[in-house]
C-alpha cells in the first residue's frame, strides 16, 4: 500500500463533509479524503475498497453512525473508527463505546481533528501485519480477572463506596483501566477531551453513575474468556501490571509524570490481552523467561498493546512507553543527575518486578543501568514497596493505598 | 340510623329573622371578613367596599365610592365585567360569577367575583352586592404549572438548538480554516512569482521553475473549492442568523397585552427552533395560506405552536419506533371568517375515541413513562381558550393519525375603546 492514507468522512449534511474535506486538504500528501453523505453510501465505499480511517457523524437518517461503525468493526476491523457528533449524552455514549475507537464533539476545530486522526493512525507504524491490525481494531472490551468481575458491580452499586475504593478496584484490572483512559481521552460523554492519565482523576471526572453505566449496563466488563478462560493468567497479569505501575510511579524523577507513568505501567502488558481475546492461539502470559518480549506476526506484544492504545487515543507518552518497553532506555541521565522519563520508568519497573517475582536476583546486564539511574541505593525501598503492593492485592482493606 | 334523626329538627326560618339581626350580621361580616364585599349601583359603580376589598384594590375605602368596578380590573376583562353587570341589572340572570385580575395595586391580585342583584336604596331601583374572594395563591400555582410545562419544552429545545448551531459552526470553522490555508498558499505563490519575475531581468526564469511553483500551489483545487467554501460559509452564517432570530422570537418576554402577530411567520420560527426534534422522525409539509395578522399574546401563540409540533413528533416517534420509517407532520393555516385557523396533523397512532375527551386534561398522557408529563396539550388548550377566546379541536382516526385544529379570533379578545386604568 502506498504511503497515502485513505480517510472516509461521513455526515448527512453535505456542507459538513465538503468543509471537512477542505480542512484536511493541506495534508493531501499524506491523506486522501473521500466523502459520503449517508451510512449506506459509506458502506458501499467500504465494501469496494479498504480505508485507513472513518470519521462519521452519529445521528443520520437511515443507517446511523453506530450501525455504520458496527458494520465496519465486523467487515473492516482494521479501519480506525472516529465519531464526530453534534449530539452527546450517556445513552449515545453507551451505544457508541463498543463500536468507536474515539469520539469528538462538534464543533471540533481542524487542527484537533487532524491530530486525532494522525495519532490514531500511528498504530500502523506499530503493527504491519493485516491479521494483527484486524485483531487490534476489532477490540471493544478485553477480559477482566474474576477478582474484578466479582467485586466491581457490588462496589459500583453501593452508593456509599468511596471514589478511591472504586479507583483502587479499577487499577487492579488492566482492561478496565485501559477502557477508562480511552473514555476520558475522548468526549464520549460530552465532556471535553482531557489528555488525562490519572486513574483516580478519571474516576472523579466521569462520576460513579457514568462508571456504572459503562461497566455494568454497557457490557464493557468481560469475564475471563478466550485463551485466558481459566482466569489465572489474567490474575497474574493484573498483579504484575499493578506492581510495575506502582514502581514506575515511584521511579519518575518528576511528579508531573507520576500519573502517566502509573497509567503506562498498568496498561504496559495489554498486548497480551489483545492476543487472549482476539488471537488465543498466540497468547503468551507473563512472566515469560528471558528479557526479549515475545513476538507475534512481526510485532512484539508491546507494539501490539501500544497500537491498541494509539487507536483508543491515549496520551502519546503512554503509547510510547508501552511500545518501547523492553528496549534499552533512550535517555541515560544528565549532568544534573539521573532523569527518569516515563518510558524508562516503565522499562526499569518491569525488569525489577520480574526479578522480584523470579528469584530477586537482577540480571547481570542490568547492573549498569541501575548505576546509570542511581537506583542501587533505592533497591531495598523498592522491594519493600513491591511486597506491600502485592500484599495489598490479597487484602481488600488495603486497596486504598494503591489509588 | 333512623329516619327521625335525619329529618330537620328545627324550622328553616331560623336563619332569616329577626330583621335587625340581619343588618348586624351584615355589618359584622362587611367590616371584619377576610373576603371582599362590594355593593354596586345600577351602573356598576361602587357604592360601598369593605376594608378587605379596599386593600385588594389598593385604594382607601372612601376613594372608591362612585368609581366603576371595571376600572380596577385587567383591560381585557373590563368589557366582560360590564356586560355581566348590565345583564344582572336588566334581570337577565340571577347571578354573575367570574374570575378577575385586579391591576390597580403594585402586585396583581386574582379574585373570584360573585354578584347578585338586590333592591336598590330608592324604591324601584336595582343594586348589586357581591363577594370578592382572593384566589391569588391558587392562581400562582396554576401559572407555575403552566410555566413548568413551558420550561420542559424549552429545556428539550435548548439541546436541539445547540445541535442545530453545531452543524453550521462546524463547517464554517472548517471552511475558514481552509480559506486561511488557501490564502497562505496563494500568497506564497505570488511571492515566489514576484521573485522569479525580478530575477527574470538578468536570469530568465525557466518554464520549469514557474510550473513547479504553480504545481505546489494546488491551483486547480483552489479554483474549484475557494468560491464554494466562501458561498457555503456565508450560507452557514445565514443559517446561524436564522436560528438566532427564531430563538429571539421565542425568547420574547411574556406579553402583557395583545399585539398584531403574523401566525405564518411564527410557524416558520417554530419549525426552525424545533427542527432538531422533528427532522429525524418526520418530514414537514407546510401549506400556509393568506391569514391576516392576528391580535393575540405572541409568546402564548409561539408556545402553542411549539407544543403542537413537539406533540406531533413524539406521536410519530412512538408510532415508527426504531423501524427507520418516517412520518409526516403537516402544518396548514387559513382564514375562516373571523378566525385564523392553524392545523397541525401527524401520521402517528392517533388517539382512540375514548381518550379524546381527556387529551387536554393536565397530566394526562398516553406516552410511555418519561416521555412526556402530559402538560403540553393542557397548556395548548388553556392558552387558546382562556387567554384568546379561541378553540382547539382534535380530529383523529387510527388510520390517519391526529389532527389538531386551533382557531384564534383574528380580532383577539374584545377590549374597550378607551382604557382608563386608574384615575
Amino acid at each position: 500500500m502506498s504511503g497515502v492514507k485513505r480517510v472516509l468522512v461521513v455526515d448527512d449534511e453535505a456542507r459538513v463533509v465538503d468543509a471537512l474535506g477542505r480542512s484536511l486538504r493541506s495534508e493531501r500528501r499524506y491523506w486522501s479524503v473521500t466523502t459520503a453523505t449517508s451510512g449506506a453510501q459509506a458502506v458501499e465505499l467500504l465494501e469496494a475498497e479498504p480505508f485507513d480511517a472513518i470519521l462519521t457523524d452519529m445521528l443520520m437518517p437511515g443507517m446511523d453512525g453506530v450501525e455504520l461503525l458496527g458494520w465496519a468493526r465486523e467487515r473492516r476491523p482494521e479501519t480506525l473508527r472516529i465519531v464526530l457528533s453534534g449530539h452527546t449524552g450517556p445513552e449515545l455514549a453507551l451505544r457508541t463505546l463498543p463500536v468507536a475507537h474515539q469520539f469528538r464533539s462538534k464543533p471540533c476545530n481542524g487542527a484537533e481533528l487532524k491530530s486525532t486522526i494522525a495519532r490514531g493512525l500511528m498504530f500502523h507504524d506499530l503493527v504491519d501485519d493485516p491479521v494483527l491490525r484486524r485483531a487490534v481494531g476489532h477490540v471493544a472490551a478485553l477480559p477482566s480477572p474474576s477478582r474484578t468481575t466479582d467485586r466491581l458491580p457490588a462496589l459500583l452499586d453501593d452508593a456509599t463506596t468511596p471514589v478511591d475504593t472504586i479507583a483502587g478496584a479499577l487499577v487492579e484490572d488492566v482492561a478496565a483501566t485501559a477502557k477508562l483512559l480511552q473514555i476520558v481521552n475522548s468526549s464520549f460523554f460530552g465532556l471535553p477531551v482531557a489528555g488525562q492519565a490519572g486513574v483516580s482523576t478519571a474516576v472523579r471526572y466521569l462520576g460513579v453513575e457514568c462508571l456504572r453505566a459503562i461497566f455494568l449496563e454497557g457490557g464493557l466488563l468481560l469475564p475471563p474468556a478466550g485463551a485466558a478462560a481459566d482466569g489465572a493468567a489474567l490474575a497474574t497479569l493484573a498483579r504484575h501490571s499493578l506492581l510495575v505501575a506502582t514502581v514506575a510511579r515511584e521511579l519518575t524523577s518528576d511528579r508531573s509524570m507520576a500519573d502517566a507513568a502509573f497509567a503506562a505501567g498498568l496498561v504496559h502488558a495489554i498486548g497480551r490481552l489483545v492476543l487472549a481475546a482476539e488471537l488465543p492461539d498466540d497468547f503468551v502470559s507473563v512472566p515469560e523467561d528471558g528479557d526479549e518480549p515475545p513476538e507475534v506476526r512481526g510485532a512484539t506484544v508491546n507494539q501490539l498493546g501500544a497500537s491498541l492504545l494509539a487507536m483508543w487515543g491515549l496520551p502519546q507518552p503512554i503509547v510510547e512507553a508501552v511500545a518501547r518497553n523492553h528496549m534499552a532506555p533512550l535517555i541515560a541521565g544528565s549532568a544534573d543527575g539521573p532523569v527518569v522519563e516515563i518510558t524508562d520508568a516503565v522499562y526499569l519497573a518491569d525488569v525489577l518486578v520480574r526479578s522480584f517475582d523470579r528469584d530477586r536476583n537482577l540480571p547481570a546486564s542490568f547492573q549498569d543501568e541501575l548505576v546509570t539511574f542511581g537506583l542501587t541505593d533505592r533497591l531495598p525501598g523498592l522491594e519493600a514497596l513491591m511486597a506491600r503492593t502485592a500484599d495489598g492485592m490479597q487484602d481488600d482493606h488495603a486497596l486504598r493505598r494503591v489509588s | 340510623m333512623t329516619a327521625e334523626r335525619i329529618a330537620p329538627a328545627e324550622p328553616p326560618v331560623r336563619l332569616g329573622h329577626p330583621a335587625r339581626d340581619d343588618a348586624a350580621s351584615f355589618r359584622a361580616l362587611f367590616g371584619g371578613a377576610g373576603t371582599g364585599v362590594v355593593e354596586l349601583d345600577d351602573e356598576g359603580r361602587i357604592r360601598r367596599a369593605n376594608p378587605r376589598l379596599a386593600e385588594m384594590l389598593a385604594h382607601p375605602e372612601a376613594a372608591l365610592a362612585g368609581r366603576a368596578l371595571a376600572d380596577f380590573v385587567a383591560r381585557s376583562q373590563a368589557p366582560g365585567l360590564r356586560s355581566g353587570i348590565a345583564e344582572l341589572i336588566a334581570g337577565g340572570a340571577a347571578s354573575f360569577d367570574t374570575e378577575l385580575r385586579l391591576t390597580s395595586g403594585t402586585a396583581t391580585v386574582w379574585v373570584d367575583l360573585s354578584l347578585v342583584s338586590v333592591p336598590g336604596p330608592a324604591a324601584g331601583t336595582t343594586g348589586l352586592v357581591g363577594l370578592v374572594k382572593d384566589v391569588t395563591p391558587a392562581k400562582r400555582l396554576e401559572i407555575e404549572r403552566q410555566h413548568g410545562a413551558k420550561m420542559e419544552a424549552v429545556g428539550r429545545l435548548a439541546a436541539g438548538i445547540a445541535h442545530e448551531l453545531n452543524t453550521p459552526i462546524q463547517f464554517i470553522g472548517d471552511n475558514v480554516h481552509f480559506l486561511d490555508e488557501a490564502f497562505g498558499g496563494l500568497l506564497a505563490l505570488c511571492e515566489r512569482l514576484v521573485a522569479l519575475s525580478e530575477a527574470a531581468a538578468t536570469d530568465p526564469p525557466t518554464a520549469d521553475a514557474i510550473r513547479d511553483a504553480l504545481d505546489t500551489a494546488d491551483l486547480d483545487y483552489l479554483r474549484e473549492e475557494v468560491p464554494r467554501a466562501v458561498d457555503q460559509t456565508l450560507d452557514g452564517v445565514d443559517r446561524v442568523a436564522r436560528i438566532v432570530k427564531a430563538m429571539k422570537a421565542f425568547g420574547h418576554p411574556e406579553d402583557r397585552e395583545q399585539r398584531a402577530f403574523d401566525v405564518n411567520k411564527a410557524i416558520e420560527s417554530a419549525l426552525t427552533v424545533a427542527r432538531n426534534e422533528l427532522k429525524y422522525v418526520a418530514d414537514v409539509e407546510t401549506e400556509l395560506g393568506e391569514v391576516p395578522a392576528v391580535r393575540c399574546f405572541p409568546s402564548d401563540v409561539n408556545q402553542v405552536l411549539l407544543n403542537l409540533l413537539l406533540n406531533a413528533a413524539e406521536a410519530i416517534e412512538e408510532h415508527v419506533g426504531s423501524s427507520g420509517r418516517r412520518g409526516v407532520i403537516r402544518v396548514r393555516t387559513w382564514r375562516d371568517g373571523d378566525d385564523a385557523v392553524i392545523e397541525v396533523s401527524d401520521t402517528g397512532p392517533g388517539v382512540p375515541p375514548e381518550l379524546r375527551s381527556r387529551i387536554f386534561e393536565p397530566f394526562f398522557t398516553t406516552k410511555e413513562v418519561g416521555k412526556g408529563t402530559g402538560q403540553g396539550l393542557a397548556l395548548v388548550h388553556g392558552v387558546v381558550t382562556e387567554n384568546h377566546g379561541g378553540s382547539v379541536e382534535l380530529v383523529s382516526t387510527p388510520a390517519d393519525g391526529a389532527t389538531f385544529v386551533v382557531r384564534l379570533p383574528i380580532a383577539g379578545l374584545p377590549t374597550p375603546p378607551e382604557q382608563p386604568c386608574r384615575a
